[in-house]
């Protein structure tokens, strides 16, 4: 057992403690800004899981970094989508 | 104190939807004229409130389904419906605002503020600050 | 491609901190704060990741770079549970 693999172990349930936060938040208020991160954040708990549990030191591998790119551009989707909507009014 | 005697459904509704008097005071102006539609200028006007804080209030109402805006801009906004269950529970609460108005307030300003509400609109860029 | 696409993760996580942050100094609203540098910090594992493909690749960052995002959601997660109410 080493140092990394507990800080990634922390990480994981870190982003997915966090992405039930968010769904709850979005369940609490309907705004669907929260749905967006808690995907988001789903999904990159799932990126350091993958990580976890390859080989690589280094998050280079297309997947690892790919699956992070999705979750962020779920991010901007999500504030997109809030900006039309309050402006839309 | 005096708001323990408010029913549950009127105080849950409370803590989700009404968070100032002056939310109340659209709300509760909506019922009474329904079906009927105003524009957020003459609810500002007819409420003495200003129409910028109104708008916000209105659209926000609009996205949850309590009310709907129609028409080209300026938009009018209506109570959804009398009869649906948010349109019930508006009617409700106007009875117990006019029956037992101290206890209605106190409810209102003995919810905290969601910070969760803030953590979204923070992300509104270049929205006009009230 | 790597490196682009960590950069513009940062880019996006600092994007998310200003907007939180602004908001805290107008506000004051504690959420915001925490939430503001949980983002800061994942901006900051992000930059590193890059540092640690490119301009340092002989050195392993793993553990290093990894714990600015152990730091940042424990911020979010105290924020979240300590600060979720505010008067």
């Amino acid at each position: 057992m080493n140092k990394l693999s507990m800080i990634i172990g922390i990480i994981v349930m870190g982003y997915a403690i966090g992405a039930l936060f968010f769904f709850r938040f979005w369940r609490e208020s309907r705004d669907r800004l929260f749905l967006m991160f808690g995907i988001a954040f789903a999904v990159l708990g799932l990126q350091q899981l993958l990580y976890g549990l390859t080989d690589e030191a280094s998050e280079s591998p297309v997947l690892l970094y790919l699956i992070r790119l999705i979750a962020f551009v779920i991010i901007l989707a999500g504030i997109l989508d809030k900006n039309l909507k309050a402006r839309k009014g | 104190m005096s708001a323990a005697g408010l029913p549950d459904d009127t105080r849950q509704f409370l803590r989700e939807h009404v968070n100032s008097i002056e939310q109340l005071e659209i709300l509760l102006r909506l019922y009474e004229i329904a079906p009927r539609s105003e524009t957020s200028a003459e609810l500002a006007s007819a409420l003495y409130l200003s129409p910028e804080s109104i708008e916000r209030r209105l659209n926000a109402y609009a996205e949850k389904g309590i009310l709907v805006h129609s028409g080209p801009e300026p938009w009018h906004y209506s109570l959804a419906s009398k009869e649906s269950g948010y349109g019930q529970r508006i009617g409700k609460l106007a009875r117990l605002y006019r029956e037992r108005r101290v206890s209605v307030i106190n409810e209102i300003f003995s919810n905290p503020i969601a910070a969760v509400q803030t953590f979204a609109d923070a992300f509104i860029i270049g929205k006009k600050k009230e | 491609m790597a490196n682009v696409v960590y950069i513009l993760c940062a880019v996006t996580s600092i994007s998310c901190a200003v907007l939180l942050l602004r908001s805290y100094r107008a506000s004051r609203v504690r959420m915001l704060l925490w939430s503001g540098l949980c983002f800061s910090f994942l901006a900051l594992n992000n930059i590193l990741l890059v540092l640690d493909l490119t301009v340092l690749p002989e050195v392993d960052l793993s553990t290093v770079r990894s714990i600015p995002a152990v730091i940042g959601l424990g911020l979010l997660l105290y924020g979240f549970i300590w600060d979720e109410k505010s008067t």
